[in-house]
């Protein structure tokens, strides 16, 4: 197990490697210069040229990735932005906490509803019930998330002044965004969980357990839910990481300061570095993710092993 | 092709998913060309009316410049559904093919291929959409690539599959035994062994497609003002949210319908064709 999740961490840190130099490159080739950008106006060839030489810009981009690397990987040292005194480090160090918060607290709440929701539903399929939750999901996963918070943003922060539609800070502040993220998605996860456990009820193992004598709810939780599971794990973590993504547009309706936000100004205003760490970020994120939720097989299914 | 699971007629969800769906295709299309739609007629007398105040006259409202909310509702349709259909028709074909092939040659482009495959499904759709779009100029072209570039996977994934699967098949080996090219054969039949599977990832994928312009628009790189693409139309009426709710209500319900009937129908057609995914 222990070689296994060693060789996972290698290819990950190379896949590192090569997201650095694909956004490395992208966005020194891509349109768009940050000269332009800094100097108010129109830039003389001169100015562009002195702001080039300054950044460093003007070496040829492999010359440019070495210096990356080299100071990436003797000082730990991302670089610096080009448009704040921050280093890119202490820059993210900041931010990342503001955007894992916001995913995680929308990851809880999508799994705290979602999951009772879609047990229920199946437990009771075919009531009024399942037809209303069955409906209610339909129209949830169609919702469009910055959508959904601009509407509860006119309701509860403009028409009834109960939360603050803006910023962050105490834990009413924590509201608006959570749930504008997690709506979407709890439809979903509501969706997989019913599914699965109605896929999995007419096999028969269970059949066994309830000619055994074990009581319905055992038999919910200890067999059919943890064999429907896997593919629900499976999906959750494509949740997830669908969700690190959506929150850029939440944190830019809701100001708040976390790493999406981050990228849209940076990318706007050609900050290189700071896109590259930003990236990094992201990419670093999606492969740790996968990682956990390959290990978590192990934990649910015993047959699964690695070696 | 697999035989039907149950008649048209019972299939609920595809039937309402189309009814949602195709009144929307219907105004994309033809809509535009109705007298009295005028998107960009600018009307400052008339600036941010509510709905229904003139009678039939802007019916759902104007905007902050007096532009009439329903006729920029109706060639957002359009561009917003184009953006859809187009995107998902292209990667769909570049998947296809590029699935096909890999199955059918092997070898190093086989490799080669699945291997950008994989790369490529470890990123999420939408960020990796995001940051693409944000990095080159924004527009409606750059989008179109984006997705596109970004979107042909899993359709590779799926042909590929296939592909392998039906390469051993007695009926192939028999048509390039009387002389059949590797075309013919993947046209004639692999293709329409995977046609259901193709199609309904499709439409899956047409409502992801939409929603992902949407949200570019709306963040500002993807469609850009004054072209009414409805996400930027949502963005445009921020601004107003306590003055004109309308204007960011109104497309977002259009959008919500859009994709909600696309789901329906998407789910619909997979239980009419008996697909697994």
């Amino acid at each position: 197990m222990i070689p296994y999740i060693a060789r996972r961490l290698l290819f990950v840190t190379c896949g590192l490697l090569i997201v650095s130099f694909v956004i490395f490159v992208g966005i020194r080739v891509a349109p768009g210069d940050p000269a332009d950008v800094m100097i108010l106006g129109v830039p003389t060839a001169e100015e562009k040229a002195a702001i080039h030489k300054r950044l460093g810009l003007d070496k040829p981009i492999l010359t440019q990735y070495g210096v990356f690397l080299r100071d990436l990987f003797l000082h730990g040292d991302l670089g610096e932005s080009y448009f704040s005194p921050d280093r890119i480090s202490s820059l993210l160090l900041k931010r990342i906490p503001v955007s894992l918060q916001l995913v995680s607290i929308s990851f809880f709440f999508t799994l705290l509803i979602g999951i009772p929701a879609g047990f229920a539903s199946a437990v009771f399929r075919n009531t009024p019930f399942d037809y209303a939750v069955v409906s209610t999901v339909y129209v949830l996963q169609a919702l469009p998330n910055f959508w959904v918070a601009l509407l509860l943003i006119m309701f509860f922060a403009v028409r009834m002044s109960v939360l603050p539609a803006f910023g962050r800070g105490g834990i009413e502040t924590f509201v608006l965004p959570s749930i504008s993220l997690a709506l979407p998605i709890v439809g979903r996860v509501t969706r997989f969980v019913r599914s699965g456990l109605l896929r999995v009820m007419p096999e028969l193992y269970i059949r066994t357990a309830y000619s055994k004598g074990l009581a319905p709810g055992t038999i919910y939780f200890k067999h059919a839910f943890r064999n429907a599971l896997i593919p629900l794990v499976t999906d959750l973590s494509m949740q997830f990481v669908w969700t690190i993504g959506n929150a850029i547009v939440i944190e830019v309706i809701f100001g708040w300061a976390g790493v999406g936000r981050l990228t849209m100004t940076a990318i706007g205003a050609r900050d290189y570095p700071t896109v590259q760490g930003c990236v990094l970020f992201f990419a670093a994120m999606f492969m740790l993710v996968n990682l956990v939720v390959d290990l978590a097989y192990v934990l649910i299914d015993p047959r699964i092993e690695y070696k | 092709m697999p035989r039907a699971s149950r008649s048209l007629r019972r299939n609920k969800r595809l039937l309402i998913g189309a009814a949602i769906v195709l009144p929307f295709i219907f105004v994309a299309a033809f809509g535009p060309l109705l007298p009295g739609v005028e998107p960009y007629e600018l009307d400052m007398r008339n600036s941010k009316q509510a709905p229904f105040q003139r009678g039939l006259k802007s019916i759902l409202g104007t905007d902050a410049l007096g532009r009439d909310v329903l006729s920029r509702l109706i060639v957002g349709a359009r561009i917003s559904l184009m953006v859809g259909f187009i995107a998902t028709l292209g990667a769909a074909t570049i998947g296809v093919i590029l699935g096909m092939v890999a199955g059918l040659v092997g070898g190093r482009i086989e490799a080669a291929i699945m291997r950008a495959t994989d790369v490529i499904m470890c990123y999420p759709f939408v960020v990796t959409a995001i940051i693409a779009s944000a990095l080159l100029s924004p527009g409606l072209r750059t989008i179109l690539v984006v997705f596109i570039a970004f979107g042909w996977t899993g359709y590779c994934r799926v042909l590929h599959g296939v592909t392998l699967a039906l390469k051993e098949e007695a009926y192939v080996e028999a048509s390039r035994a009387i002389g059949g090219s590797t075309w013919w054969v993947l046209w004639k039949h692999i293709l329409p062994n995977a046609a259901s599977t193709i199609v309904v990832m499709a439409t899956l994928q047409i409502r992801i497609m939409i929603l992902a312009e949407a949200t570019l628009s709306f963040l500002g790189i993807g469609i850009q003002p004054p072209t009414p693409s409805w996400g930027v139309m949502i963005s445009n009426g921020r601004e107003y949210l306590t003055s004109a709710w309308w204007l960011s209500t109104m497309p977002g319900i259009a959008l919500m319908l859009v994709v909600l009937g696309a789901n329906l129908f998407g789910d619909g057609l997979n239980d009419h064709l008996e697909v697994r995914l």
